[in-house]
């Protein structure tokens, strides 16, 4: 079973060690510190393969540091790969199967390094590759069997490289006559971990960036979507180790911690473990003095590229892009990529989450400072779309400008409408009081609201009624329409006292009152 | 010639100096924005990223006091009127401006001749005035998604993974720094294109005569010279 770091840190796995093996402190070469039988044999079995023990004694720092663990440690993991491997001769050691989907073997290529084995490749190999494509050395039938064993037997590590491929209901990859979906999803069964190795196992990579025929996605997601719809019962726990292709130092300590110490790496997020992947490119770059300085390069040859400057304006992915590469480095620890000159592409960034944009749809074109944005299937460089609509905006206002000139609005517009269009066809609804008077000559409903707000003197909340701070201000309008509209109302009802005089008495008055508390 | 009278009340001088710190810190963000999205000017990268999130930090704060002062301070709900009400209600739906929007539209395309009765903001300027602080608003959430000390908040980093990644939030912010200069560009257009004279009022506090809005009634009432007035 595996346990979080926080619970299980090494201390306890050392102890683990003493009980299962009987430590004999015997004086090493360099006549200080103990160690133990397996060291010892492990130590021949390295020589054999062409590894001083000074070379194995700097992988076991190497994996201490990307644990985050101090240098004290060193013995620990010496004592746990050693027991590891030589418990594995005995058989006693969880089995790895790599499994290669979509991928183009850079991977496997990046750590086997079969030209000059070092430390971290052979301890690898050692350990225990039940399965691997390119690594095994047996093929066929017998190799499928081995790997069919292992799966029954479970307790396993799968380890996968290259993304799943989901195209044509999975047949757009079959392996073994067998479609890759169903092999992954049988794979995982009973397994002890899961380590996705590489972007393209992480979130689909280069296979699944746009167009994507062939429907590339990664394990997590793939797994997801398959526990949601029934087709598997659990996910193993699953540690992705992005980049491209995988750095074989992330490797062997992820492996290690899972594989040897027995324990989950802290992770993030995304699934990653944190002490690897918690840090900007961009924090710990060696040109970062160039980059506060405000010293780049602008054009590969130049002569600010000879003197080392910053990479940013070549488009270095290195400020948006999570990983401890200047720390770690690559080959063997011997330089990275933006030492080497190039510019970072951001190749960690695969978020195992994100259905619609991959790495590389997320940072090409890599020598730009930004990626492209697609619109109806065209792609366009954002910057550019950007200053094109804000150039049309500003060719429209200069047009209009010359509108505006002929038209003589220039200086405070035209003049202004009399009564606002909608009142004129609307009077009774209207929003200028001069309006709503008008109609209310006719509107005895109307005439009695404005009657009430006149006497509330207040038109709408928080009104402070400034009248006479109003300069110059001439009501003559309001006036003269109030007064034709007395005068009308005056008429009006004379006309209707004649009527009513003349025909049948009272009944009308009585609505009239009537329809005015209806109004109100 | 047909102009409203301007008078301080319409812009209290809060607001004259909110409207300085606003025209300020959009100003150097987007100096400072293009240096750090692209460094013309090397030599300053360092100084312009230290001043972007110091202006980030004042453009907030101001929008926020600017916001949040609305309900409190005193405003003229229309131009060529001394009469306040507090500044909010000009920013809410007002009985001025109803029924106007179309034609505004119609004014601006030239298919009506005459200027449309309004409150302080005509429909289409009021629209783009609230579109400001939710530009505000996203911009800021998207530079602290980028920010290192917040990117890693749970909402900020929650937002950042949606989207596909802190690239991709560079991209928005930058584009929606667009969305900015879009707005200023139309802005400072559509400011002279109504004469110089409100423009004085904005930046200076300087009163200018015109026509007399009256709120009560909603219509323009007679003239006011300002002859006799500072
Ligand atoms: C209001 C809150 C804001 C915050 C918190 C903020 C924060 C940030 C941060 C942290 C960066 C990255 C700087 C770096 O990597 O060193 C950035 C970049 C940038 N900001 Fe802002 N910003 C804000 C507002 C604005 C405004 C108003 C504009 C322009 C109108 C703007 C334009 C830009 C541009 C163009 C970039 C460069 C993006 C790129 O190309 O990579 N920002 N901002």
């Amino acid at each position: 079973m595996l346990t979080k770091r926080s619970s299980s840190i090494p201390g306890s796995t050392r102890s683990d060690c003493v009980e299962t093996n009987t430590i004999i402190t015997t004086t090493c070469s360099s006549g200080c510190v103990g160690q133990s039988e397996n060291v010892d044999r492990l130590e021949g079995m390295l020589a054999e393969r062409g590894v001083t023990r000074r070379k194995f004694l700097e992988l076991c720092a190497a994996v201490a540091v990307s644990l985050g663990l101090s240098e004290l440690f060193v013995p620990t993991i010496q004592e746990a790969i050693a027991e590891s491997i030589i418990g594995k001769a005995e058989g006693r050691l969880a089995p790895v199967i790599w499994l290669e989907l979509a991928s183009c073997t850079g991977c496997t290529e990046s750590f086997a390094q079969a030209g000059n084995p070092d430390a971290a490749t052979v301890v690898l190999e050692l350990i225990s590759l039940n399965y691997s494509e390119t690594l095994s050395a047996g093929a066929g039938f017998s190799l499928e069997e081995a790997k069919e064993q292992t799966i029954a037997k479970g307790g396993h590590i799968v380890v996968f490289e290259g993304a799943i491929m989901e195209g044509w209901d999975g047949n757009a990859l079959r392996i073994a006559n067998e479609k890759n979906t169903e092999i992954v999803k049988h794979a995982i069964h009973n397994a002890k971990a899961i380590v996705c190795a590489g972007s393209c196992a992480v979130d689909g990579g280069w296979q699944a960036a746009k167009p994507n025929p062939a429907g590339a996605t990664g394990v997590q997601r793939f797994l997801q979507k398959a526990l949601a719809a029934g087709e598997i019962d659990s996910i193993p726990p699953l540690i992705n180790v992005p980049t491209c292709p995988s750095n074989p130092e992330h490797l062997v300590a992820v492996l290690i911690d899972v594989l040897l110490l027995d324990t989950l790496p802290e992770l993030d997020r995304h699934n990653k473990p944190s002490l690897l992947f918690g840090q900007f490119v961009h924090d710990n770059c060696p040109r970062r003095g160039h980059f506060e300085n405000g010293e780049f390069v602008y054009k590969f040859g130049s002569e600010e590229e000879k003197l080392g400057y910053c990479l940013y304006p070549l488009g270095c992915k290195g400020p948006q892009t999570k990983n401890n590469c200047p720390i770690v480095r690559w080959n063997r620890r011997v330089s990275w990529c933006v030492e080497a000159g190039a510019p970072c592409i951001g190749c960690s960034v695969s978020n195992p989450k994100n259905t619609t944009h991959n790495w590389v749809d997320s940072n090409a074109p890599f020598l730009k400072r930004f990626r492209t944005v697609r619109i109806f299937g065209y792609t366009f460089s954002p910057v550019t779309l950007a200053a094109a609509t804000g150039g049309l905006v500003l060719a429209a206002l200069g047009v209009h400008g010359i509108g505006w000139k002929i038209t003589g609005r220039f200086d405070g517009g035209a003049p202004f409408e009399t009564e606002r269009a909608w009142d004129l066809k609307n009077p009774s609804k209207a929003a200028s009081r001069t309006m709503l008077q008008v109609a209310a000559k006719t509107d005895r409903a109307l005439s009695a609201q404005l009657i009430k707000e006149d006497s509330l003197d207040s038109y709408f909340e928080g009104v402070v009624h400034a009248a006479a701070k109003t300069k110059a201000a001439s009501l003559t309008k309001v006036d003269e329409v109030i007064e034709a509209a007395a005068a009308d109302k005056a008429a009006k009802a004379a006309a209707a006292a004649a009527d009513a005089a003349a025909a049948a008495p009272a009944t009308s008055a009585a609505e009239a009152s009537e329809k005015v508390e209806g109004g109100e | 010639m047909a102009h409203l009278a301007h008078y301080r009340e319409a812009h209290p001088l809060a607001y004259v100096i909110t409207h300085w710190i606003n025209l300020i810190s959009i100003v150097v963000l987007s100096f400072t924005g293009f240096v750090i999205h692209f460094p013309f000017l090397p030599g300053i990268m360092g100084i312009c990223r230290g001043t972007h999130m110091f202006f980030a930090i004042v453009l907030v704060g101001n929008m926020l006091f600017r916001v949040l002062s609305s309900p409190f301070i005193k405003s003229a709900p229309a131009m060529g009127t001394r009469e306040q009400v507090r500044d909010i209600f000009s920013f809410l739906p007002q009985k001025d401006n109803r029924h106007q929007l179309i034609p505004w539209i119609k004014y601006y395309l030239f298919f009506k001749k005459e200027h449309p009765l309004s409150g302080k903001y005509g429909v289409p300027q009021k629209l783009a005035y609230l579109l400001v602080p939710c530009l505000i608003v996203f911009i800021a959430f998207t530079g602290l998604c980028l920010w290192v000390p917040t990117g890693n908040w749970f909402l900020f980093a929650w937002v950042t993974d949606l989207v596909g990644g802190i690239h991709t939030i560079r991209l928005i912010h930058y584009l929606t720094m667009w969305g900015f200069l879009i707005f200023t560009a139309l802005h400072i257009y559509l400011s002279i294109a109504n004469g110089l004279a409100p423009l004085r009022m904005i930046f200076f506090w300087k009163e200018h005569g015109g026509k007399v809005y009256d709120v009560k009634i909603r219509n323009i009432v007679g003239d006011d010279p300002l002859d006799d007035h500072a």
